[in-house]
Order: C-alpha cells, then structure tokens, then sequence
C-alpha cells in the first residue's frame, strides 16, 4: 500500500478481510486504510466487495476473518449500534430521515435534550442547538421546516448533519452525489472540504470518476472481492483507475459504431405537454441514437413520458414509420412500437418479489399463450435467450430479481423492453448508478440494437456519454430545443451553452427539482 | 429425484407448511381416537371449505397489495338473499344461487371502482363497504332463518358416509384457481402489480383493470363461501360472515402471503385454512374453552409471521 502525502495518522484500518456468503466469496483477504483528515475513495464494480466490506464496518455484517483497528486498537463490530459508538456512521444512498418530522427533530432522534423533573423535551435548547450546529456547517436550512418540504438535496445536508450530531469520526458515504445535481454536488463538496479540515475522515463509495478525482486524496479499487491496489489520487490518471476496476485493456469507454440510417421511424411535430415541453419538432432514422441533454428540468424526462403515454399530449402530432399515431396510455404506446425504460428504475421498472423470467415477461405474456394458458417452456427459451444475449448475470432464470446487482437488473428491464419488439427504444440515465464494466456492456447493446434497425432516444444528464454514444444530440432547455449537433463535430461548451440558453426566460420548473 | 429436490429446495416455505399441518393431524390422531377416525379427518376438511374460499378471494387482493374487509358482510348477505329467495314462490335454486353470486360480484366491482378509479385506499374502500355489506344483509333478513329445500342441499352439500361433495368442489376450485394464477396471464398481472404498481404501469398493463378483477374475484368466492355455508346450516344468518373477516386475512398471512403485495399464493393458504381449522377441531375434541381457543390461534399467527420475517433476515 502506497502511503499519502503528508501528515495524519491511520485512523482506520482494515486488514485481511474476508467473507463468504452461501456460494459467494464476497471478500478476499481485503485491506483499506484511512487516514485522519483524508477523504479515501472505494471504487469497484457492482460485486466487487464495497458494500459488503462497508457492511463489515458498520456491523450489518460479521466478517469471517480479518481485524479491524480504530486509533490501533482492534475493535469488533457486532451491530450498528456499535459502529455508531466507535464514531462511524453512514450516509446512505436511500435517505434514512423521518419525513414527517422536523429537520431538529431528526437531527436529535434518540438523544433528545431533556430537563426539568419531568425530564421532558426541551425543544428550545434542541432548535437553538440545530441552529448553530447547522450554522457551522454551512447548511442553510430551517430547523423547524419538515423534512419532507426541503428538496432532496438538503435532505441529504441534514443527513450530513445528523451523522456529524452523533460526533462520528469516521464517515462513509455511499453514492453521495446520486440524487443531486450541478450546484449541490458542489456545495456538498465544499462541505466535506471543510470536514476534512476539522480531520474528519470520510469513506466515499462512487462510480463517477469525475467526482472521485475532484474530492478524493486516495483511491482504493476492489475487483470480484479481491483487492487490487490504492492510488494517490494526485499521481494518478483516470484511464489507470478504470483499468484497475475493469482488470482487463478496455480501448474506449464510450462506443458509438456507424451504423447506416434508414428511413424514418419516429418524427414528432409541434409536441407540447402540460407546461413541461412547448413545441418539440424531431425525427429519428433507423439505426440512428438520439442524445438528449439538457438540465434536471429541461422537459427531456416528460417529452419521454409523453411519447410513451404517461402524461397528457397538450398539442401536437406523432408519427412512426410515416403514420400517424394516437398514444392514449402505455399499453397503446407499446402498440404503436415505443419501449421506455425508465431513469428510476427500482422505483418504476421493476418487480422486486418476482423471478427474471417474470419480470422479462410481464408486458409479452401474449407470446406465450397455448391452449392450456402460459407456456412456461416457450418462456424460458425466449428468456434464456435473452439472458445470454444481454449477458445478464444471474445464477437461473428464476432467481428474484431483487437479489441481481444493479447493473443486471437494468438489463432485465432492457430486455423486456426489446421483447416487445419495438420500433423505437426510449432510455433515460440507463447507466446512471451502475458500474463501469456494465456500462460498456450497455454501450455495446445499443450499438446491437442500432444495428438491427431499431431507432434508440436516449436522455443522459453525463456530457461525454452523451457525446460519445450518440449520433446526433438534441438540447433542451426549459421546455424547448435549443440545439441540434452532430455529434461527431459537437463541443461540449456549445451543448452546455445550449442546455443554458431559456433559463431566465421562463424560470426553473420547481416540481422537478 | 434431481427435480424433486429442487422443487423441495425453490418451494421450502410450502413443505414447512405441510409439514407443521401433518404434524398437527399425526399429534392429533395419537393422542385422540376420537380425532383420528377418517370421518373427523373429512370433516376438518368440510367444515374448512367456506373459510379457504374465502381465504382464497382474500389471498388474490392480498397479492395486488390490497386487503378486503367486506368479505365477510358479502357472505352474511349471500346466506340471507339465499334463504330468502328460495323461500319465495317463484324462485328456484339456480335464481337464488345466480342472484347470490351477481350481489356478491357487484360489492366486488364497488371495492375495486373505489380504489382505482376514486384512489381510496384498499382498507377505507373494503371498510365502507364492509358496513354497507352487514347492513344489507340486516335488511334483507334481520335475524338467522328462512328454509332451505333439500334439493340445493344436496347439489352443494351432499355427503354420504365418509364422502363429502363440498370438498371434491373445494379441490377443483383450488385447482382452477391454481391454473388461472400460474398459468393465465391475469395470474401473473395480480403479482406484478402488488409487487410494484409503477413498473406495472409502465410496462404496459391495465393496473385498474387488473385490480378490478382482483376484487370482483375475491367477492365473487365470498359469496360462493356463503353458498357452501347456507347447505351446512341449512339456513341463512345475517352474522354469520363476521369471523371470516379476520380469519380469510390470518389464514393467507399464515400461508406466506404477504400484506405488502406480490408475494404467496393459494397452495399456502390452502395450508394456512387446514391448520386453523385442525387446530381448532384438535381443541374441540379437548373441549378447550374458546376464549383460549382464541390465545391458541394468535399464538400460532404470531410464530408463523416471526418464522418468515426470520427467514428474510
């Protein structure tokens, strides 16, 4: 292990950690460090081990072998609870805030100041308290304000605040960034600036190289529960961190194959929703991606939902394969040749209690009628196919999807997009939280499905994939196009320039925040 | 054998079921002559009949995430319109028997109108209806009467020695109940949309449509639970369906469906009538109290739920 630059003493360490699940080897004699005042990053793919060796410091759970020191003393973690007493506490990708109470409420949930005989709340130190605990952090937030009324991004500061409250040392954030945008990653980074400097250290678990580059000092990279090394972040490149990650020479991150273009499968005239988009005009060729950028807010989601028939058609008209069309609902959209795979994917697309194959079936069943109802072998053949097509990992056809990694489940939800045999194939962020390796793989079917003639509409909030998997890219800004390029001769100042350019003229649609 | 392991391996939770139903009969019949005789056995089997027809209506709500309260007003107002039809002049058994199963599937489309298309959620639409149900039921026949001929009788009920008609009804239900949520794509749409409602809709299905059927489904075996219970008491009683309620509820949660949605099915419930109904026979026989009865019952539902929700951890 390569040492960092500079002075702090190790304040974590983790050594030889290993775990076996029934089946799995989830860790392989894994060591990580963490120095006091350090931000350390933990990179790998879905599987690699981060979760389960995060699991291991926060006592959800038990290791089969391995020590663990905090400030050189070994320590056993056998509960949350525990770990919450050695000073290490956790910032999940899912927001564990009570929505209903207030943010003082939270912030002091389980250790309320209390006074008096009765020893009863005393809600003024408590507001006071927050006031100023807040104050110092940098946190503009109202204490008295329910959670459920500040946006997501201050619920994530309050989640911040509350783990500090609790006067932890150590502080491990999964996905810190996955549900926040331009500006509040750039507050939250400046607030673990300032926590670095107080010597807070801080554990942060992400996919996005850009951000692990902009705030970590160190990198540590786990593969398939192995560990594979840790860089110093200064003296190392993102191309070593993504070969570290992959294990194997990947020649380019982002794939786009000419495909030749044909005729024209989709061309959407003067489309308007209810107050989200005006006036959308486009076309799409067989064989041809689609990018749209723009902001969280721009209409890119609700001009997707729209064409397949979730929201209201204010105005306008839709034509696929030269003929006009009537989308009243998404079972009629799905008629007319759309597929819409979704941006929140575990909360819209998928069936958490149900197998693979039901999962993939759920909108084909008619393929699968015989006399005596379902056909499960013609089922399982075309799901078979699939899962081999898709390369979805799972140990059976019949595994719950619940238990696949994120990567695979969005190839599940894929594949029952492509099973209805669509015309157009709309996708929205589908690589969004899922690792490397599977975004390549997601790359690469797209690329398949290009050629096999289908026209793909593909909304993404990150700049270079957009660039560099689609063909063309459309920009929206409040509501409206505010660009066409190729890709191939696009700068990324002019697509910025252009997801910029109506702001102002009709002020930021709130609700999408 | 290969096969049968891994059915036993994928379908666990159901052989524990069986198992712990096989060990109440096997305990019972050791202990009790009286219980081990292959009458009782029938009998357990008979008597469950209502409670798994209504258990079965109340699993496939279950599974949409949804839970319906009114099935038991659906079966006092089922006895009482049969009692009181066939008692009249005109009326022949197919009318009452007809007219028993239209009231029952009209409360059933109510249910599901009001919870998809007015958005009332699952408890408040089946509560309300649940009171105009027992209402209903009062009305058309205050208290328990009316007489019923023998020869509806004996096309539901008919038993002669150890045979009993109401069971071999019974296990056909099951079977085409077994099919239509294995095989037939309305089967699969009850899971899909208790396991996620929004995926549902996106990938396509009719989710009001489908949750409509739901309900109009689980009346529709509420009234058919009360048919089978007026040729057992051969009368209709308008309170007759209070305890079904409850009962239909426990016995699904006990054959690990779950209140969440997309989880169980009827093979469980199956399980979950027949060890109710073993278990209470088994305390019959002892002449146990009811009011321990009741302990019994909750102590059995308490250690079922602790058992799946340690099997989830």
């Amino acid at each position: 292990m390569k040492s960092s630059q500079g002075p702090g003493e190790v304040i974590l360490l983790m050594k030889g950690i290993s775990k076996t699940f029934p089946g799995v080897q989830a860790l392989k004699k894994v060591d990580f460090e963490l120095k006091k005042g350090e931000v350390h990053a933990l990179v790998g793919e879905n599987g690699a081990g981060k979760t389960t060796l995060m699991n291991i410091l926060n006592g959800m759970v038990q290791k089969d072998e391995g020590e663990i020191l905090i400030s050189n003393k070994e320590v056993e973690v056998h509960t949350p609870l525990d770990a919450r007493n050695m000073g290490i506490s956790f910032i999940h990708q899912e927001l564990e805030l009570i929505l209903n109470l207030t943010v003082k409420e939270n912030i002091f949930l389980g250790q309320e100041l209390r006074r008096g005989l009765f020893r009863l709340i005393d809600w003024k130190a408590i507001g006071t308290q927050t006031e100023d605990f807040l104050k110092k952090l940098g946190i503009h937030v109202d204490p008295n304000e329910k959670v459920a009324n500040l946006t997501i991004a201050e619920q994530q500061l309050v989640e911040i605040a509350k783990a500090l409250h609790i006067k932890a040392k150590i502080i491990v954030m999964d996905e810190p960034t996955s549900s926040l945008t331009g500006d509040d990653v750039e507050n939250l980074f400046r607030i673990i600036r300032d926590l670095k400097r107080h010597g807070y250290s801080i554990i942060y678990v992400s996919h996005i190289m850009e951000e692990i580059f902009e705030i970590s000092d160190r990198i540590t990279v786990l593969r398939g529960g192995n560990y594979v090394g840790t860089e110093v972040t200064k003296h190392t490149s993102q191309d070593k961190i993504f070969q570290m990650i992959v294990g194997k020479e990947v020649k380019k991150r982002y794939i786009r194959e000419k495909v030749k273009k044909g005729a024209i499968v989709l061309e959407v005239k003067g489309l308007s929703g209810n107050g989200a988009f005006q006036d959308i005009h486009f076309e799409l060729r067989k064989g041809e991606l689609l990018g749209i950028a723009g902001l969280m807010g721009s209409g890119r989601t609700e001009l997707l939902e729209t064409l397949f028939g979730a929201r209201k058609i204010a105005q306008g008209e839709v034509f696929v394969n030269g003929k006009k069309v009537k989308i009243k609902d998404p079972e009629s959209a799905i008629k007319c040749g759309f597929s819409y795979i979704s941006e929140n994917k575990r909360d819209k697309g998928l069936f958490p209690t149900l197998n693979v194959t039901k999962n993939i079936v759920v909108s084909t069943l008619d393929q699968h009628l015989g006399v005596l109802g379902i056909n499960e072998l013609s089922e399982k053949s075309a799901v078979l196919k699939l899962i081999q097509q898709l390369n979805i990992k799972t140990p059976s056809q019949k595994q719950i999807v619940a238990y696949l990694s994120g990567g695979n489940q969005q190839k599940v939800i894929l594949a029952r997009g492509i099973k209805t045999k669509p015309t157009v194939v709309m996708l929205n962020e589908p690589t969004r939280g899922i690792d490397i390796g599977a975004k390549v793989e997601i790359y690469r079917l797209l690329n398949r499905l290009k050629e096999e003639g289908l026209g793909i509409i593909m909304v993404s909030s990150e700049l270079p994939e957009i660039m560099g998997v689609s063909d063309r890219i459309i920009v929206m800004s409040a509501g409206k196009i505010s660009g066409f390029f190729e890709s191939s001769s696009v700068t990324k100042q002019e697509i910025l320039e252009a997801m910029f350019k109506y702001i102002g003229q009709r002020g930021i649609n709130e609700d999408n925040y | 054998m290969k096969i049968i392991t891994k059915i036993f391996r994928e379908e666990f939770q159901l052989f524990l079921l069986y198992g712990v139903l096989c060990t109440i009969l096997i305990v019972g019949s050791v202990f009790s002559p009286h219980f081990r005789g292959l009458e009782n056995i029938v009998n357990i089997f008979a008597q469950a009949v209502p409670l798994g027809l209504a258990a079965f209506g109340q699993t496939i709500v279950l599974l949409t995430a949804g839970v319906d309260l009114s099935v038991g007003g659906v079966i006092s107002i089922s006895t009482a319109i049969c009692a009181t039809l066939i008692h009249t002049k005109y009326s022949s058994v197919i009318i009452a028997a007809l007219g028993t199963m239209l009231i029952g599937i009209g409360f059933g489309y109510i249910n599901g109108i009001s919870r998809t298309k007015l958005g009332m959620p699952p408890f408040i639409a089946t509560l309300c209806t649940m009171l105009i149900s027992q209402g209903v039921a009062l009305a058309i026949l205050p208290r328990p009467g009316g007489y019923i001929p023998s020869h509806l009788l004996s096309f539901i009920g008919f038993e002669h020695g150890a045979f009993r008609l109401p069971v071999v009804y019974f296990f056909l239900i099951l079977a085409v109940l077994f099919i239509l949520l294995r095989y037939h794509p309305i089967g699969r749409y009850f899971y899909a949309v208790g396991g996620n409602l929004e995926a549902a809709r996106a990938s396509g299905l009719n989710v009001d449509r489908i949750i409509i059927k739901a309900h109009v489904l689980c009346s529709f075996f509420a009234a058919l639970a009360g048919l089978f219970l007026v040729a057992r008491i051969n009368s209709g009683d308008p309170n007759v369906g209070s305890p079904f309620i409850l009962d239909s509820i426990i016995a699904a949660l006990i054959g690990g469906t779950t209140f969440t949605g997309g989880k169980g099915g009827i093979i469980g419930t199956t399980a979950g009538v027949l060890i109710l109904g073993s278990i209470s026979n088994v305390l019959n026989m002892y002449s146990v109290n009811p009011f321990y009865q009741y302990i019994v019952k909750g102590l059995i539902f308490a250690a079922s739920i602790f058992a799946y929700s340690c099997k989830r951890r």
